[in-house]
């Protein structure tokens, strides 16, 4: 299964960047493990593609407004030596979309989409077996919200059979663009209809997790991208179910979200230890499945502060359903029977259908055993509302609506946006 | 002189049953042992149950789906399946039908279920489209995945059985959205699944080039590349061969003892009949023939015949004898028959008056004049009068007929008897 990633906006340029990297260090470590050949073919298969002079080139796009940005993500990659980025899978420009949803929209992103599609075309071409496409962005911006989300829904159109996961990176609650609440807003209510799941990474915690990891507690984009990128390598790498089968992306939709209401995602790794601290830790598998599940009781992404108080009867978190990915040695005997506790799921969904696993022998990173969960539940329901409610008392009073008028778009546009986002909301709740 | 049926060696029949039941056991069928046949041609007890679920999967493979074994019946299911799949086919034996037993779910005899199925093989050349069938072939699809589908049928089922009743209305429709949601991405995955087979089939086409295992191809084939590359893989392939080979052979064998093998099903039919005759009461049966009265039939058959002779000879006298009379009415004796000599004759319940007179006739109104010459001239007179008389006579009469048919419309219970007209001219 090959996977097409599309790297937009700054953010999603950096955090691409970021997950190459993760992923050919994960690779490099792994070669003088036993058994590792099949694997490491299957993951260079998946991510990257035999270029010209046999040099591995990662199955990527990358957009941006701002020409900066992609070069030095194409440097950097070509430094390290192991891959590096399709020199004619680019597209810059020269002035950025200025934190305009709008200018992003109908501005830029009416402009690029054909040459986006062309790009894509070629990509597509590449491919034996299509996985689906990974588009990374942030939606505070202009660029990954506004762009990212016209090419998703130019994505949707050209390739309707297609599968499509949004990664998105949300601005921290106290951003410093202040309409980022709109690029918000109106970003997730054009995704929730074009995209088929939404992979959400919330700056707040992610900016927690990276202070934890981190040696010092100033912590950088790049460290906080780094989180990121971890967590998507622990998630998307390959991996095999109890049947045999392997973790395609399109299984990973069927199970996370066959329902077309529910599409927000949230991703929880551990151990989330230090690379100083990895070495005098150990871990075992009830202890790590352990606290992934009170992570997810207690809606939370961070494993500090956990309150275990919290059981599944009295968890406010109802999930529709959970994914788990399990790494290192010894992950086909671990019991994660308490995933598929039923009172954390609702009715209608058949006993045991809410859960599912995969499993790989082999490490990941500097950690012995690893668990990544993606679920489909409550736990971004809040900050989202959080977002709206923002964005709504700034519509109220018309603020800086002119920014994005004077692009051809409509008040009503708002209120739609608004009205959708509502309705998720409200669908989530009565969960 | 009629020849004998040849008289086969026990041997050459168990071959023939064995080969059968060898065939069908290769073919994807219920295993059945040659014994179990013998059993049931003396209807044992123990033979039901095997037969019974053979002849269930022999319909099935003879209905569209023309998959063996796929659905696992339970055993009401078997019953019902047989007693319909066989009623469905026009199968006309009363005793199969009556050993069917649909409510207990079960068969009381063994011999009508083995006879079934000789004629269920037999109309419907079922060995035949079994030999052809690609489901019943070991060699349908190579790398065999039914296991994967079946997995993925009983994950179906047991998801479907878990489901709890919903609650309300919202949940039920959350339910379906949810299983459909399912469906839709199952069916992406497919589609993405069906393009990656062919572009690697176009790749391996592409790079064999030129080498072949087969007459009809320039390349390998997926399956080829397959086996050539793994070793475990090529010694299953190996082994589905050989037994795919087994069961040519077991079938080409069939086809040489076909013959004995029906020969042992009449010998089964004879058995039925055998037994049937000796579980007769003879007692019963001679009562039967001393005690039908017979001769008293026949004697009063003989005696209606005889009576029914004379009513008619008396019947035919009557109505010669009626006939004469009318004749003589009609015509007074002594006088030849005039045509212009008409009588209309009425059976009235009420005179009419209104009769025209014209129709009444007289003989006696009409005298000759004169001597010789004047006779003849008398003649020639009376000749031209007759000619006139004659016109005038059947003109009336037929207005006379016109008038006496529209007077009778109305009155009830009168029938006009028309003149009898005699042809001397």
């Amino acid at each position: 299964m090959s996977v097409i990633s599309l790297q937009l906006g700054q953010c999603g340029n950096q955090i691409g960047q970021l997950f190459f990297d993760t992923l050919m260090s994960d690779l490099q470590q792994r070669e003088k493990e036993r058994n590792s050949k099949e694997y490491q073919s299957r993951c260079l298969d998946r991510f990257f593609v035999s270029g010209e002079d046999h040099k591995l080139e990662a199955r990527a796009i990358s957009v941006d407004t701002e020409g900066k940005v992609v070069s030095n993500v194409f440097d950097q990659a070509k430094k390290t030596g192991r891959w590096c980025y399709p020199s004619d899978q680019q597209l810059s420009g020269r002035r950025g979309a200025g934190n305009n949803w709008a200018d992003g929209f109908y501005n830029h992103g009416a402009k690029c989409e054909q040459e986006v599609l062309d790009l894509v075309q070629r990509e597509l071409e590449k491919c034996d077996h299509f996985g689906g496409f990974c588009s990374l962005m942030s939606i505070g911006g202009g660029t990954g919200s506004g762009l990212g989300t016209r090419v998703t829904r130019a994505l949707k159109e050209a390739y309707p059979k297609s599968f499509l996961i949004n990664v998105l990176v949300w601005p921290h609650s106290a951003g410093e663009v202040i309409v980022q609440n709109y690029n918000a807003v109106l970003s997730m209510a054009h995704l929730s209809e074009s995209s088929d799941a939404l992979l959400i990474f919330q700056n707040d915690d992610i900016r927690k997790i990276a202070q934890t990891l981190g040696s010092s507690p100033k912590v950088t984009f790049d460290d906080m991208n780094r989180v990121v990128s971890e967590q998507l390598v622990a998630s998307l790498q390959p991996a095999v179910s109890h049947d045999g089968s392997d973790n395609l992306l399109g299984r990973y939709l069927e199970h996370l979200v066959p329902h077309p209401d529910y599409k927000l995602l949230t991703s929880r790794f551990l151990p989330q230890v230090s690379e100083a601290a990895v070495s005098f830790s150990t871990f075992n598998w009830p202890a790590l499945t352990k606290r992934t599940f009170q992570m997810l009781l207690t809606q939370s992404v961070i494993d500090e502060g956990l309150n275990w108080h919290i059981k599944p009867s009295n968890s406010r978190n109802k999930t529709l359903s959970n994914l788990m990915v399990i790494r290192g040695k010894g992950c086909q005997s671990v019991d994660t029977g308490i995933f598929s506790s039923p009172e954390i799921y609702p009715s209608w969904i058949p006993r045991g259908a809410g859960f599912a696993s995969f499993t790989q022998s082999l490490p990941l990173l500097r950690y012995e055993k690893s668990t990544s969960l993606l679920s489909n539940c409550q736990t971004p329901i809040r900050a989202l509302d959080t977002m709206v409610s923002k964005a709504w008392g700034m519509f109220a009073m018309r603020a800086y609506t002119h920014w994005y008028t004077r692009y051809g778009m409509q008040e009503e546009e708002f209120i739609d946006c608004f009205a959708k986002l509502e309705q998720t909301i409200g669908n989530y709740n009565s969960v | 002189m009629a020849s004998q049926p040849v008289k086969v060696s026990s041997s050459k029949m168990r071959l023939a049953i064995g080969t059968l039941c060898q065939f069908l056991s290769l073919s994807g069928f219920s295993p059945i042992s040659p014994e179990t046949l013998r059993q049931a041609k003396f209807n044992k007890r123990e033979a039901v149950g095997p037969l019974l679920s053979l002849l269930a999967e022999l319909i099935d493979f003879s209905t569209a789906t023309q998959c063996a074994k796929s659905p696992q019946f339970n055993r009401e299911e078997t019953v019902y399946v047989v007693h319909s799949g066989m009623l469905s086919r026009h199968f006309q034996r009363r005793q199969f039908y009556l050993c069917l037993d649909i409510d207990n779910s079960t068969c009381h005899s063994s011999r009508e279920l083995l006879i079934a199925i000789g004629w269920l093989i037999c109309t419907e050349s079922l060995l035949k489209q079994m030999l052809f069938s690609k489901e019943t072939s070991s060699l349908r699809s190579f790398p065999d995945v039914s296991h994967k589908l079946q997995e993925r049928k009983i994950y179906m089922i047991n998801t479907r059985e878990d489901m709890e009743a919903p609650s309300s209305f919202e949940q039920y429709l959350n339910g379906l959205v949810w299983n459909m949601g399912k469906c839709r991405l199952a069916t992406k995955q497919w589609y993405w699944k069906e393009q990656e087979i062919v572009k690697l089939a176009h790749k391996i086409h592409v790079a064999t080039q030129g080498v072949s295992l087969a007459k009809n191809r320039v390349c390998l084939s997926p399956a080829d590349v397959t086996i050539l590359r793994y070793k475990d893989k090529l010694e299953k392939h190996l082994h589905t061969v050989e037994k795919e080979n087994r069961r040519l052979q077991m079938f080409f064998q069939w086809l040489e003892k076909e013959e004995i093998f029906w020969q042992w099903m009449e010998s089964v039919i004879d058995a039925e009949n055998s037994e049937r005759i000796q579980n007769e009461d003879p007692a019963a049966r001679s009562q039967v023939d001393d005690s039908y009265p017979f001769d008293d039939y026949s004697k009063t058959l003989a005696d209606l015949s005889s009576q029914l002779d004379t009513t008619l000879k008396e019947v035919t006298q009557r109505m010669q004898f009626y006939d004469k009379s009318l004749m003589e009415k009609s015509v007074p004796s002594g006088e030849t028959g005039n045509p212009l000599d008409v009588r209309f004759e009425f059976v009235p319940k009420r005179v009419k008056d209104h009769i025209p007179k014209s129709i009444v006739h007289s003989q006696s109104d009409w005298s000759p004049v004169g001597g010789i010459k004047d006779i003849e001239e008398e003649i020639l007179i009376l000749s031209k009068r007759l000619s006139s008389l004659e016109a005038k006579l059947l003109e009336q009469r037929d207005a006379f007929s016109c008038s006496c048919t529209e007077m009778l419309a109305s009155i009830d219970g009168v029938v006009s008897i028309p003149p009898i007209l005699c042809n001397q001219r």
